[in-house]
């Protein structure tokens, strides 16, 4: 069992010229269960990003600590951005190889992957020939071929059109049954949250730390928009501080 | 139809050479010989093995003036355009050596190392660096943080983020600055051979001078031309192509 422990204390942005210093985030405290999908909803500008950005080690000007309760090893995190960002001088196939660190993942792994995710005529394709929805995938396809304890989404379906990031969060949900890990997703729509999520996190403006943390308790199976819709009503009822993110 | 490139070109090098046929014939005068004079004079240096001999030694310092200038200045000027506070402590000196005139640098070199072939490469190595530094900063400023970011979080390490990240983007800067070095580079080796050296196509011009042979000048001169253009159209037009497939 390893648990992810997340602990920042304080996270501020110096003052630069023209803008004034910022404090990002203030006391936001929470665990990740191995194998957990916690999404993660707040306002916009909320520093969801700088969140994700922390723990992907990106941003290392914090106070706090990310670890894991039971090992020091250092946390390995894939990570899906709001845009695919993809080297577009290079390959599907290259793009997914460059970002396995030692480029021992085989390439019928990767084959089956992108056969999943309906892209298994464009291993050789380069970016700029693919739509955007396909480009998503293929980051989606990086993200999963890369051995990783967390997985770190950063609205990663948003601009799609509807029946679109429909299709892609099945396909989400599929992968992450073949290839479990703990996730941490961050978006603006509820919706999207309830039917993926174990466990919502509701943030608060800037500073931000959380303000609930709802289980959700709809089997996987049972995630129609119905079910969906009622949750989320009864959800807005019995927590009136989250109201304006519903 | 639209006419061929090469057909083009070959039909606006014909009406400059007629030009020049027509001025050569009114002017009448030694020193402004006619292309056939030229090209026979080209043959005839061609045949004797003085003009490859002094045309290879001319390519051998461009080569390695130009491979140094580009790897020190692809390398100082990636090293400025990431890091502000360095850049802004040197930028004065690269006004400085942009500014320095060639002939300035030259005549230095000679005088502190001496009449040898490591002060003539020097002195135009020192000649075309601040231009790359200054290309390459450039691009090494519009470098998409996004993609560097994705690097890292992939943990792609230095080398893998250098080879498959920065160094595509700054492609188009570098082969910007190859061909307006390559055109730089050629100019300063034939004043470096001109002032230090006693072999070399600066030097044998610088010869030819002396004896008032302006048919030999515009032979070495054509000589010159002709392997430029076959360097532009057999390493970096392909080049190009092949980096640019993917878009």
């Amino acid at each position: 069992m390893n648990k992810l422990s997340i602990e920042i204390n304080n996270k501020s942005f110096p003052e630069i010229t023209g803008k004034a210093a910022f404090t990002a985030i203030e006391n936001l405290h929470f665990d990740i269960e191995n194998n957990e999908f916690i999404c993660i909803v707040g306002p916009s500008g909320c520093g969801k990003t700088t969140l994700l950005n922390i723990i992907a080690g990106l941003d290392e000007q914090f106070s706090g600590s990310i670890k894991f309760n039971h090992a020091n090893n250092s946390i390995k995190a894939s990570y899906v951005f709001q845009t695919p960002r993809l080297l577009p001088w290079r390959t599907v196939l290259e793009n997914i190889q460059l970002a396995n660190e030692h480029e021992d993942v085989s390439l019928a792994k990767i084959e089956d992957l992108l056969n999943s995710l309906g892209l298994k005529d464009n291993l050789n394709s380069y970016p700029h020939h693919l739509s955007l929805g396909m480009q998503r995938r293929v980051a989606l396809a990086r993200a999963f071929c890369v051995r990783s304890d967390i997985l770190l989404m950063d609205e990663p379906f948003v601009s799609l059109d509807q029946p679109t990031a429909r299709k892609a969060r099945a396909l989400l949900l599929d992968l992450w049954a073949i290839e479990p890990r703990s996730v941490l997703f961050v978006t603006h729509d509820l919706n999207e949250a309830i039917e993926l999520a174990d466990r919502v996190l509701f943030l608060s403006e800037s500073p931000t730390h959380i303000i609930a943390d709802i289980n959700i308790t709809i089997p996987k199976d049972e995630r129609t928009t119905h079910n969906i819709n009622e949750f989320k009503e009864r959800l807005k009822t019995k927590n009136p501080k989250i109201h304006h993110l519903t | 139809m639209p006419r061929s490139s090469f057909l083009n070109s070959t039909l606006s090098l014909s009406l400059l050479l007629l030009i020049w046929q027509i001025i050569a014939l009114i002017v009448a005068s030694p020193v402004l010989p006619t292309p056939f004079e030229v090209l026979n004079n080209l043959s005839s240096s061609i045949q004797s093995g003085e003009l490859l001999q002094h045309l290879g030694i001319t390519l051998y310092r461009l080569a390695i003036s130009f491979f140094l200038a580009m790897f020190l200045g692809v390398a100082i000027g990636l090293m400025l355009g990431r890091q502000q506070k360095t850049n802004a402590f040197f930028d004065s000196w690269l006004i400085i050596l942009l500014n320095v005139p060639a002939l300035v640098t030259i005549i230095l070199c000679y005088i502190w190392f001496g009449l040898i072939e490591t002060a003539a490469i020097f002195a135009v190595v020192i000649n075309k660096l601040p231009n790359v530094i200054v290309t390459i900063r450039e691009g090494a400023r519009n470098l998409d943080e996004e993609l560097i970011q994705m690097a890292k979080a992939y943990r792609f390490g230095r080398l893998k983020t250098l080879t498959h990240v920065i160094m595509p983007q700054l492609y188009p800067y570098i082969m910007a600055s190859a061909r307006t070095g390559l055109a730089l580079i050629w100019k300063i080796v034939l004043v470096v051979e001109m002032l230090g050296r006693s072999d070399g196509m600066g030097y044998q011009i610088h010869l030819f001078f002396q004896l008032f042979d302006i048919t030999s000048i515009l032979a070495y001169t054509v000589s010159f031309i002709v392997v430029i253009q076959l360097i532009e159209m057999t390493i970096l037009k392909p080049l190009d192509k092949k980096s640019q497939r993917w878009k």
